[in-house]
């Protein structure tokens, strides 16, 4: 039902080519450790692997639920002069929110299969990356692939980056074979960014990233309710599908979205090491040609209560305005100068005006070794998401839990 | 000085992000080409006959709704197996079928009823796309012929006339 693409680069949240470049502020994660001291006298692997093992369930007031096991496994040399790296995901989806019903349809089940490989060669200064992914639903199918250039400058006080992706993606319906019904999104993502040591404690990236759509990207099961000008002002935000249905017109439009868009984003992010702890803290500014304008705020800190436990709540506010032909209540009329309606529609609610705020707890609880105890470790995070829909039908509101739970290791 | 800074800059992008959008200040299309309403008649008795029932295309919240006397009707004080069609119905009925996909019907339409599978209605009808109700009107058969030549803008409503004949049963959707 394409819920969920590849990589989203939507509003909400951070967008994740920000994320797929690689800027993050050095931070005492456990997959991310220094590796164990050298004993003397003993001979050090000079390749390291690391795996993980991830269950993601989510869940919302809306009636939609999914569930993703998750498999990753990275190899490569101590110095990290090189690695390959590879994740594979299933998405188990069940929903039934108020969009499906409000058609007179029923819950439907999903499966949605991805994947990724990707190669790091950065033997001094410079370095490269690619990485490809697939993605496959009964209604999507994705391919992208892409590479980052690295470099390091001023004794590794700095680096800077640029990258460029391309997503090909395939929208269709299910039941429906592709060469019947599909049509093609083409995503190309540029972004580039810098990452600073302003000194032994604090750490600044700022990342650019500059994201051109083009294609139908309109969900093919979407159709939008029509009123009378007359009515339109009289729905109210958060309309029941009873009010809706009863005081809609006949005509029920598939969704229109234009076919280009262009997206814009800046995320800086602060980090800065304390005795026991890191302070990360984000802020993300979006705009795009459908004149959506966002910011996105996260502050979490990863404390290191003990050698074996790490645990980093976040809080992150999110709020955006509404696309340019957003509307609770698109119009259309029929007449002599003809059958007239909104060039532009959407019941899209990730397009219109919304307000969120998360707060999230995670821990890290290193099982490993007494040597190094991250060498094995067992993660668990969860989330909670309350997002107010300040002007759509149907809902106003929306609460969501995520739940992380994973084992990452280490083996060298 | 710098917090205050920050924080009221924050307040300010978050008040600019959250507020409401105006009523759609977007374009509008106006169905140029429209598929001819006074034959429409004949093609949704069709419509009506094999997907209007009210477990299917009669139901309220169906994207394609039909309303009409097998079905679902328009007028409170009607019911179904009633009086016929009226022509409130039949009118509601080509707004639904038309604004369905305004702008590819008027592309099909413009272009003299070619490729009429470009739309869902056609592709679901005949089966070629997946669907609940199955296949309504096989391609080749009277009551594909029938809406196919409505697009067209052919009025010869010979086809319409003879959808129903013992090898097109009616078709019920689950």
């Amino acid at each position: 039902m394409q819920l969920i693409r590849a990589c989203s680069v939507g509003a909400a949240a951070f967008g994740c080519a920000a994320l797929v470049i690689g800027v993050a502020v050095p931070l005492a994660h456990a997959a991310d450790a220094p590796p164990a001291p050298d004993t003397p006298g003993k001979t050090v692997s000079p390749v390291v692997a690391k795996a993980s093992l991830d269950t993601t369930a989510y869940t919302d007031t809306d009636h939609v639920s999914v569930v993703t096991p998750v498999v990753s496994a990275e190899v490569g040399d101590r110095e990290g002069a090189w690695k390959v790296h590879g994740q594979y995901l299933v998405d188990v989806i069940s929903a039934a929110s108020v969009d499906i019903v409000s058609t007179a349809s029923q819950r439907w089940h999903e499966v949605r299969q991805a994947g990724n490989l990707g190669a790091g060669y950065k033997p001094k200064d410079f370095g490269a990356d690619v990485s490809a992914a697939i993605s496959r639903e009964p209604d999507y199918h994705s391919i992208a692939g892409g590479g980052n250039l690295v470099w390091d400058f001023d004794d590794k006080n700095g680096t800077a980056l640029l990258g460029y992706s391309y997503d090909h993606d395939t929208i269709g319906r299910t039941g429906t074979p592709f060469s019947v019904y599909s049509h093609a999104l083409a995503v190309h993502t540029l972004a580039g960014g810098i990452t600073l040591t302003l000194n032994r404690a604090a750490v600044l990236a700022l990342v650019s990233d500059v994201i051109i759509e083009s294609g139908d990207q309109s969900k093919p099961y979407r159709y939008i309710p029509m009123f009378s000008p007359d009515v339109a002002p009289t729905i109210a935000k958060g309309a029941s599908i009873s009010v809706v249905n009863a005081e809609r017109l006949p005509d029920r439009p598939l969704e229109n979205l234009p076919d280009s868009r262009d997206r814009y984003s800046l995320t800086a992010r602060f980090g800065y090491r304390f005795a026991h702890g890191t302070l990360r803290a984000d802020e993300r500014l979006y705009t795009d040609t459908w004149r959506l304008h966002a910011t996105t705020t996260e502050l979490r800190y990863y404390a290191n209560l003990s050698r074996r436990l790490m645990v980093w709540p976040l809080v992150r506010v999110h709020a955006q305005n509404g696309v340019y032909f957003w509307s609770r209540a698109y119009v259309s009329q029929f007449g002599s100068g003809g059958f007239e309606l909104p060039t532009y529609r959407t019941g899209d609610r990730e397009l219109g005006p919304l307000f969120s705020i998360t707060g999230g707890l995670g821990g890290s609880f290193g099982i490993g070794p007494a040597s190094d105890p991250s060498l094995l470790s067992i993660r668990a995070q969860a989330d909670y998401v309350g997002t107010e829909f300040l002007d759509d039908l149907y809902v106003k509101s929306r609460g969501s839990v995520l739940g992380t739970l994973g084992l990452d290791g280490v083996f060298q | 000085m710098i917090g205050r800074f920050f924080w009221g800059s924050l307040a300010v992008v978050l008040v600019g992000g959250t507020a409401c959008s105006d009523p759609y200040n977007g374009q509008s299309f106006t169905v140029v080409d429209e598929p001819r309403l006074d034959t429409f008649g004949v093609v949704v008795k069709n419509l009506d006959y094999s997907c209007g029932n009210l477990a299917c295309h009669g139901a309220v919240g169906r994207n394609l709704i039909l309303f009409g006397v097998e079905g679902r009707r328009l007028a409170a004080t009607d019911v179904a197996c009633g009086r016929s069609t009226t022509p409130d119905e039949i009118l509601a009925d080509y707004r639904s079928v038309v604004g369905l996909e305004p702008e590819i019907m008027s592309e099909v339409v413009a272009s003299g009823g070619k490729d009429p599978q470009r739309l869902t209605l056609i592709r679901k009808m005949n089966g070629t796309e997946s669907h609940k109700g199955g296949t309504v009107f096989a391609i080749g058969s009277n009551g594909d012929l029938c809406v196919r030549g409505w697009l067209t803008g052919s009025d010869d409503p010979s086809a319409c006339n003879n959808a129903f004949n013992p090898g097109e049963p009616f078709v019920a959707c689950p």
